[in-house]
């Protein structure tokens, strides 16, 4: 039988945990990193501190004591830094990002209760020789005593001139907490720190057990006023309010004097003032809600598109056909005043699912530091529009394609220090990620300053690969041949990633990129670089199409991919080979009538006379869509065709259309695929050997 | 009525199709419908006929006789769409005629080798012999499942 872990909480306070978890381990990486590249700021610092403190409040609170005891000696690290008693090398971030790795490792632990059998003992050690090395005066703080357990009383404890004084801490929790008790605790421990807690309602003992509570009611001896205190909290989250007032005023004794009593009492009415604030300003007004139920609700607002489509199309009828009638005004007024509302709510709906880019982004500065080190190169990673926003089912699905981009402008894009420092370049390289959002689509870049894609090699290798005839290939332009590192049977050739600089598995991140009905592009200059943008559109639910009639059917195009709508001369298509092409902006495009594409009988586009016929662009390649008539733009809400029905060539799913029927939605990019190998390019220059 | 009996009977919807009757279990029936518009999906076995919309959901429509190798027939005022629950998803299943719901004793329900029927057999469950009435039970799991195909042509 395999071991699994228990953890002290329950299947949504494991979610909230791992998520948390996930938030400031992704923050403690990119810290580092930032301080390893001489951005070391005090805030930055701090919110190391913050995030490794916040980590080990949790872990105590769900009973993970590894993770608590290696965030604490992280934490001990982090405070000597802060307080300048250390000061930054290599060996220290290189242990402190191990330390993040493990921390990975316990949070998957927790995630699926498989153990990770990490063990820590050294790294403790080797992050405590920091702390205990031999120029740091040491304020090292043994677990024992900030888990609360132990006698002794806090670190700042007899070491104050002052004597303490008690103070009284009320909190009260955020109601839509799920671990409440998760954050009494935190509070517990930061107090721990500053001073001795000597009673507190609940107790410890049932916070500890997770308890469930809204108030928590704290008395404290600590050197510090109750206007220092409140600052020792501002990194948790989800408190509503805090109050701390001295514990003597309280009872009644005003014995303090006057002065220093009003000081304290005015700078907890700012805090208290302050936390206000941040509620009014929404920082602390949020809910957490499931994936599920923003699902759920993209679902419905769907639906309610779908019918807001049918009313209009039937109050369109209905105003034709009783154009004075009373009523009929009536109705449509009531109907475009649903349609307005039906827009909004989706327009919120779809908002409450953005995502800012960073979910994708967070984790790859530290992935390229980690491939450059591999490779012995120098790269720096600049990150740019991290809070860009786009739907999180499209968030979900582009850490692949990008990590692959990354990692081949780590692996061939970038040169060795040797080979940049000999070219007049500097020895470290540049790759830059970043995201920006144009009309309904996000553009998201990955460019590198290394030595570009060498056309005249790819050009041969292609030919090598029986991808293009020789004659076709010298023909090609360089934006072609930069397309044909997409090809399938060049992306895969290892022997060609080395000297294109570009390629291994290409055709794959075009494949991913292009289920999410994007796109991707690839520009490159020999010598100066590369970059490949990502076109996305910013959510995959709802999608503008053009309604196309083919015999008896409608069929939807995405209007994304529409290029231009033509009405051609059905004597102007030339027959080629076995394929149709028309003279269309100064080139050759190929057509396919889709009516006869899709087996549909009854279809007019053989005809005579004008066709309509919409042009659509997929990458490079361009595909002329004949049909039988144009009619209109739409809205729709993207549904699959189910499981017995699978997956058909040519669609892409099917949406319900404003009567009621079902619409087919064209699968653009693999037309273009299946019409042409390599896309329209290609074939346009295979037709005209020169 | 005592459990025991009830366990002793199974309900079915009826059907007919080419002059036979078919039996589905009842409680895997969500509705029956006239036939409405259907939309044709391209390069699809010659059965499924296409999609229609039922209230919201994507639900797929075959042809029980091209899947069983019948003659096509005309759609007339009878003809039926039995919307099924398959294991992912709602189908549609087009009938000549839907007749009745029957109980049926499960004594009464024989194994399809020793008969003779103008489907083939690789669909049935068992027949019901109920007095001068045979019902033929279709095993809807493969007759639903894409990659089960006819064992032989039909007998005639």
């Amino acid at each position: 039988m395999t071991e699994t872990l228990h953890f002290d909480m329950d299947a949504e306070e494991k979610d909230v945990f791992c998520q948390e978890a996930e938030e400031l381990i992704g923050r403690l990486d990119a810290n580092l990193l930032a301080i390893e590249q001489k951005r070391n700021t005090p805030e930055i610092v701090q919110d190391l501190f913050r995030a490794a403190h916040t980590l080990k409040g949790s872990s105590a609170a769900i009973g993970h004591h590894a993770m608590a005891e290696l965030t604490h000696a992280m934490e001990n690290v982090l405070e000597d830094l802060r307080q300048s008693r250390l000061t930054v090398t290599p060996e220290l971030i290189d242990a402190l990002l191990r330390a993040v790795d493990v921390l990975r490792y316990f949070k998957e632990e927790i995630e699926t209760g498989v153990p990770a059998h990490v063990e820590t003992a050294d790294l403790i050690r080797r992050l405590q020789g920091f702390v205990e090395g031999p120029t740091g005066a040491s304020s090292l703080t043994p677990f024992a005593s900030v888990a609360g357990r132990g006698l002794e009383s806090g670190p700042t404890n007899g070491t104050g001139a002052r004597p303490e004084k008690l103070l009284r801490i009320s909190a009260r929790i955020a109601g839509d907490s799920l671990v409440p008790a998760a954050r009494a605790l935190q509070i517990l421990l930061a107090l721990d720190e500053v001073g001795k807690v000597v009673w507190s309602q609940p107790e410890r003992e049932a916070i500890e057990r997770g308890q469930p509570l809204r108030e928590l009611a704290v008395l404290v001896e600590s050197e510090l006023s109750a206007g220092q205190m409140p600052a020792h909290f501002k990194h948790i989250s989800e408190i509503d309010s805090l109050d701390v007032k001295p514990a003597t005023e309280l009872a009644g004794e005003a014995e303090e004097a006057p002065g220093e009593s009003q000081e304290a009492e005015s700078e907890v009415a700012k805090s208290v003032r302050g936390a206000a604030e941040r509620v009014n300003n929404g920082s602390a007004k949020t809910v957490r809600t499931s994936v599920e139920r923003l699902d759920k609700l993209m679902t419905l607002v769907g639906e309610l598109v779908t019918d807001r489509n049918r009313l209009l199309q039937a109050q369109a009828l209905l105003s034709t056909r009783y154009k004075d009638g009373e009523l009929v005004g009536e109705l449509a007024e009531g109907i475009s005043h649903l349609a307005s509302i039906t827009d909004e709510l989706q327009e919120e709906v779809m908002r409450a699912r953005m995502l800012p880019l960073e979910h994708a982004f967070s984790k790859f500065p530290r992935l390229v530091r980690d491939l450059a080190r591999d490779a012995g190169k120098s790269i720096a990673l600049n990150v740019e529009g991290q809070e860009t926003e786009l739907d999180r089912s499209v968030i979900e699905m582009i850490p692949d394609p990008l990590l692959h981009l990354l990692r081949n402008a780590v692996d061939h894009g970038i040169e060795s220090p040797q080979e940049r420092v000999a070219a007049g370049k500097p020895a470290e390289g540049t790759i830059r990620l970043s995201g920006r959002s144009e009309g309904n689509h996000i553009i998201i870049a990955v460019s590198d300053d290394g030595h570009g894609i060498d056309i005249e090699k790819v050009r041969k290798a292609a030919v090598a690969h029986n991808l293009v005839a020789a004659d076709v290939a010298s023909h090609l332009t360089d934006a072609e041949v930069q397309e044909l590192i997409f090809a399938p049977g060049l992306s895969t050739a290892s022997k060609i990633s080395d000297i294109s600089g570009r390629g291994v598995g290409m055709d794959v991140v075009r494949n991913n990129v292009e289920r999410l009905h994007g796109s991707v592009t690839v520009k490159s200059q020999l010598g100066r670089g590369t970059t490949f943008e990502l076109s996305l559109p910013l959510t995959l639910a709802i999608m503008p199409v053009l309604l196309v009639g083919l015999s008896d059917w409608t069929y939807c195009i995405p209007l994304t991919a529409v290029t231009e709508v033509l009405a051609i001369d059905a004597q102007t298509i030339h027959g080629v080979d076995r394929s149709e092409v028309i003279l269309w902006r100064d080139r050759l495009l190929p057509i396919l009538r889709l009516d006869e594409f899709f087996g549909l009988p009854g279809g007019k586009t053989e005809g005579t006379g004008t066709l309509p016929t919409v042009a659509v662009h997929w990458g490079e390649g361009y595909l002329g869509l004949v049909v039988d008539r144009l009619v209109g733009q739409q809205e729709i809400v993207i549904k699959n065709l189910g499981h017995l029905i699978g997956q058909v060539g040519g669609l892409s799913g099917c949406a319900f259309l404003g009567d009621g029927s079902v619409a087919l939605i064209v699968d653009v990019p693999g037309l273009i695929k299946r019409a042409t190998r390599l896309g329209s390019e290609l074939n346009v220059h295979a037709l005209q050997p020169a | 009525m005592p459990a025991t009996d009830q366990i002793k009977e199974e309900q079915l919807v009826v059907f007919e199709m080419a002059g036979e009757s078919y039996g589905v279990d009842i409680s895997r029936v969500q509705e029956i419908n006239r036939v409405e518009a259907i939309t044709t999906v391209p390069e699809v076995p010659e059965y499924i006929k296409g999609i229609i919309n039922l209230r919201g959901r994507v639900t797929p429509v075959i042809d029980l006789r091209t899947r069983f190798g019948l003659p096509a027939a005309e759609v007339t005022a009878r003809t039926r769409v039995v919307v099924v629950k398959a294991q992912e998803e709602w189908v549609g299943v087009i009938v000549d005629a839907v007749s009745e719901v029957l109980r049926i004793p499960l004594d009464s329900i024989e194994l399809p080798s020793a008969m003779i029927t103008s489907t083939d057999t690789s669909f049935v469950r068992g027949i019901a012999k109920l007095h001068e009435r045979l019902v033929i039970l279709l095993d809807l799991d493969r007759v639903l499942d894409k990659s089960y195909h006819l064992a032989t042509a039909a007998v005639a």
